[in-house]
């Protein structure tokens, strides 16, 4: 071989490697057909389609160097070509040979991806011999051909060719036009032109296009930040009129005449305001349709490229469960549907190993051997379907059924009993669908002896995890001696989903919409205690209770606290692979579209949590783990305690607030009705007072919860109300909050000597922050 | 302001002249530089204790990010952050390079960066710039530092600046999170 630069050589290799890969699938399934063929025409017709893609893939192996997989490529062909010769293509010997090879050239290619173009594997000299041996006798054999034979083990049934060459429907995403399909290998029609690009490509353009819905996001908080501005205008005309109602009732002189000549223009002013505001929101809404219509159809448009049919995932399934089935000595007839059926190609690359796993299952577990079928009066080869399906609901289903033992439920509680996974009371309470969940707790093997097979399996706590991560869930249904069938329900398309915000202890969390079961406020006295469980009733039905900031053990928080209404809770119910559990938060926000992204390295799995997304703000969210959360909750020592003294003295501290008022005092109406209409739409009882002597005067009608006074009204060291209140016995404790003119810092040195708890500016009024300083102080 | 002032009183040929000397010298330091082998570095403090990171890892050195708080992970794990439109995890690297705990009160710093194995947010009390130290100036730092922490520096200059070496860091087992909603942590 001539000097080639390396680099040029490395970009040789990758490209040898995608075309390998492909190469070496169509061969594989090739050689699967040509064991269960018995036409001598296709026959001949699949030698020639493996004789001529292990020619290329030589070549493509010579030109990369990867001297190994030539050296493999020449010997096969050499063996098949003898084998076509001799007139007998294909026996099981000889298959088991080829298969041989084939798994030595995936390992090979898999070295060459990783960067190891030279590398030689340990078993390829014995492989290479057997593959020579193979030849000889073949070529020995010649003159007296054998009868053809007959152990096919799998029968296949994949209709769809196999050779699956990544294709992007790039004109789709430019003009939504044809709908060209994935260009399939030899034997079929041509479906309509394609090409070919880098997924790594494809991949960038589906995350930009994602990114999109950050738009989306953007104009619906423009959109309620308009909505929030509107509102407020009108709740500034409603003090307005308030304020005139209150100077009209009083005596009419020049001063107030003219205030209220001032007042009726404001209030013009604020519906002129209202008005313009009224149809900007209008155009946004409209904007918004227009933005929301063009960024979603982009968005499908380019995941429409990302979509990818079955067949590429189940004609792999015809090797696995032939190697298993010979290894095990189990006969079986297999049955593969679906192939054409899309579904985004990430999808289909995080079910491989779940796949593989249960096939792997159910073949080592479901199916019994032949003998024991005969014995039970079952014909002696099993069957086993396989394949995808589209549901009504629009969820794609991939199905595992076998026609085996089926699961018993009854060994899987005896080994979980053995395990101390559950206590024998548990176990005889146990219905059986309940007994079936114990297969994916990962210390429980559904099979009394570890063997390879299950050993080599990737767990089915895992392969559940997967599929929930993927937003899909697995249904079991299975009857003793009948069968199992494994059902994977999964969405056609990744990524965006629904999610609620939600606030907890001040920070936000996104809650799949998905696993929501009830989202909205409780009484406070509904929620009861039962045993040591606090419970609500929702629709009829008793749900636990729990705060969800001890669930997620934030430090920090605050106690409960309720928001809009005194007396309520905002509750999430939430639900997931038939648990569920209620969490209270501090406020249930928006729903948002997102698109969730994983956590970084070196956050590989955080508890609880299952990725973030960022909202329109560029805020950064986390995504909550709901199977996570709903296991936590049922491990959290002390938080149902914690919850209810919360609530105990939560309903002790509410009880004091219907009874007791506040007292605000001002010379100024302006201020009293402002103040009065904010603290009464807390649900505060409110009493007001325009002096000292008049506050003092009703201080020795009722004791108030707290007082709130202007600094502008006199105050001195040895009298005033202040002065007065803390020299009397009743109500020394009593906190008292002073509000003026002043700058915070100003006001609280005032404050501070005049006996005041406590300062708020009423030039710049935050009404929260009033809230907060009524809300610590009581 | 006295020294603005007085480059105010300059004529313009002097200042040109100045300059002319000034980018001169420039010049000559940076083909000197690469003769010596020269490290580009990013300095910076964490718990009064001088550090440096190969400017090559350095994506942006910045004040305040806004960041999101994860629960459910170890202390040393901050947050959040949105890093150009990329969600990465803030680290705090006291813990690791056996430093006092931080000072709540005090404003972090960030210093984002890249090696193969993350892109990652570090927290740092203050950045004091960018420098090229020579190669040669660096020592072993293994007589000065405890033995864990040996392996987590590239060496200390004459001037007890700690290089860390990040790669390393990043990598290290201790930083990672694979925690099961159990509680228990897994590497450890």
């Amino acid at each position: 071989m001539t000097e080639i630069e390396p680099e040029f050589l490395k970009q040789l290799q990758e490209a040898f490697v995608i075309e390998a890969r492909e190469q070496l699938q169509s061969i594989m399934t090739n050689i699967l057909n040509l064991e269960n063929c018995n036409d001598e025409k296709s026959k001949h017709e699949l030698a020639e389609a493996i004789l001529h893609e292990l020619h290329s893939l030589k070549g493509n192996a010579r030109a990369a160097g990867i001297l190994s997989a030539e050296a493999l490529c020449q010997s096969l062909e050499s063996a098949i070509l003898s084998l076509r010769r001799k007139k007998e293509l294909l026996n099981a010997e000889a298959a088991d040979v080829f298969h041989k090879a084939i798994d030595l050239l995936d390992e090979v290619i898999s070295k060459v991806e990783a960067g190891e173009a030279d590398f030689q594997p340990a078993s390829i000299s014995a492989v290479l011999q057997g593959l020579k041996e193979l030849d000889e006798r073949q070529r020995l054999a010649a003159e007296t051909p054998k009868q053809e034979s007959k152990e096919a083990i799998v029968r296949k049934n994949l209709q769809q060719p196999t050779v699956e060459i990544p294709v992007a429907q790039v004109e789709q995403a430019i003009a939504q036009a044809a709908k060209p399909q994935a260009q399939q290998a030899p034997l079929v029609q041509d479906k309509g032109a394609s090409t070919r690009i880098a997924l790594l490509k494809l991949d960038k353009l589906l995350r930009e296009s994602e990114e999109m819905l950050v738009l989306k996001q953007i104009t619906e908080q423009h959109l309620d930040d308009g909505k929030e501005m509107r509102f407020q205008v009108k709740q500034l005309k409603s003090m307005i009129s308030k304020l005139a109602g209150s100077l009209q009732s009083k005596d009419s002189n020049q001063e107030s005449d003219e205030l209220l000549q001032t007042l009726s223009d404001l209030q013009s002013g604020c519906m002129k305001l209202e008005q313009s505001l009224n149809s900007s929101l209008r155009r946004q809404q409209t904007e918004q349709r227009l933005c929301f219509n063009m960024v979603d159809g982009f968005i499908d448009s380019v995941k429409s490229l990302m979509m990818q049919d079955f067949s590429s995932l189940l004609s792999l399934v015809p090797k696995v469960v032939r190697d298993l089935a010979r290894e095990l000595k189990k006969e079986l007839d297999l049955e593969i549907f679906g192939a054409e059926i899309e579904i985004d190609k990430r999808i289909l690359e995080e079910i491989k190993d779940p796949l593989i796993h249960l096939v792997r299952n159910c073949l080592d577990h479901g199916i019994e051997s032949s003998a024991e079928r005969t014995a039970a009066g079952k014909p002696a080869r099993a069957s086993l379907k396989i394949g995808a399906k589209l549901d009504e609901g629009g969820h794609i289903q991939l199905i595992i059924a076998d026609d085996g033992r089926g699961i018993n439920a009854e060994k899987l509680k005896a080994v979980a009993l053995k395990e101390g996974a559950i206590s024998s009371e548990e176990a005889a309470h146990m219905s059986d669908s309940e007994a079936y969940d114990l297969m994916y707790r990962s210390s429980i093997s559904t099979s009394e002896t570890v063997n390879e097979i299950s050993g080599r399996g990737i767990g089915m706590a895992i392969v559940r995890e997967r599929i929930h991560e993927l937003g899909g869930r697995i249904l079991l249904k299975t009857e003793l001696h009948k069968g199992s069938t494994f059902t994977l329900q999964l969405p056609t398309k990744l990524s965006t989903f629904r999610g609620i915000q939600v606030l907890c202890a001040g920070q936000s969390f996104i809650i799949p919409t998905l696993n929501v079961h009830y989202a909205g406020r409780v009484l406070r006295t509904e929620i009861k205690q039962s045993g040591n469980r606090n419970v609500v009733s929702i629709n009829g039905q008793l749900t636990s209770v729990q705060n969800l900031a001890d669930i997620l053990k934030i430090k920090n928080q605050k106690v409960l606290k309720a928001k809009s209404a005194r007396n309520y809770q905002q509750l999430v119910v939430l639900e997931s692979g038939g648990h569920r559990a209620g969490f209270l938060v501090d406020e249930i926000l928006h729903e948002h579209e997102v698109l969730v992204r994983g956590l970084s390295y070196p956050l590989v799995r955080v508890a609880n949590i299952a990725g973030a997304t960022m909202l329109g703000s560029g805020q950064v969210v986390a995504v909550l783990n709901i199977s996570d959360l709903l296991l936590s909750s049922q491990n959290a020592p002390g938080a149902d305690d914690k919850l209810r003294r919360e609530l105990d003295a939560e309903a002790a501290r509410n009880r004091k607030l219907s009874e007791q008022s506040i007292f605000l005092v001002d010379r100024q109406a302006t201020s009293l009705v402002m103040l009065k209409s904010v603290l009464k739409s807390e649900g505060y009882l409110v009493q007001t007072f325009d002096s000292n002597e008049s506050a003092l005067e009703g201080l020795d009608e009722n004791e108030p919860l707290i007082l709130i006074k202007s600094c502008e009204l006199p105050e001195t060291q040895e009298s005033g109300l202040a002065y007065w209140i803390r020299n009397d016995l009743r109500y020394k404790d009593m906190p008292i909050i002073f509000f003026g003119s002043h700058s915070k810092e100003e006001g609280e040195i005032i404050s501070r000597k005049q006996g005041g708890n406590a300062y708020f500016s009423k030039m710049n009024f935050d009404r929260s922050q009033i809230l907060e300083l009524i809300e610590n102080l009581t | 302001m006295a020294k603005i002032r007085e480059t105010e009183e300059l004529t313009q040929e002097q200042k040109k002249a100045i300059l002319d000397a000034r980018a001169a010298l420039l010049a000559d330091q940076s083909k000197s530089q690469k003769k010596e082998n020269q490290l580009d570095i990013l300095e910076f403090v964490i718990s009064g204790e001088r550090f440096a990171l190969e400017a090559r890892f350095v994506r942006e050195a910045s004040k305040a990010m806004i960041l999101t708080p994860l629960p459910c992970t170890p202390d040393f794990v901050l947050g959040l952050i949105n890093f150009r439109g990329q969600i990465i995890p803030l680290l705090d690297l006291r813990n690791l390079l056996e430093l006092k705990k931080k000072d709540e009160s005090r404003e972090q710093q960030i210093v984002v960066v890249q090696t193969t194995a993350a892109k990652a947010g570090i927290a740092v009390d203050e950045i004091s710039g960018i420098a090229g130290i020579p190669e040669a100036d660096l020592k072993s730092a293994k007589d000065l530092v405890s033995k864990e922490l040996f392996p987590l520096l590239k060496g200390m200059s004459t001037e007890r600046l700690a290089l860390l070496d990040l790669e390393k860091i990043l990598s290290d087992p201790r930083l990672i999170v694979d925690m099961s909603p159990e509680g228990a942590r897994v590497l450890d």
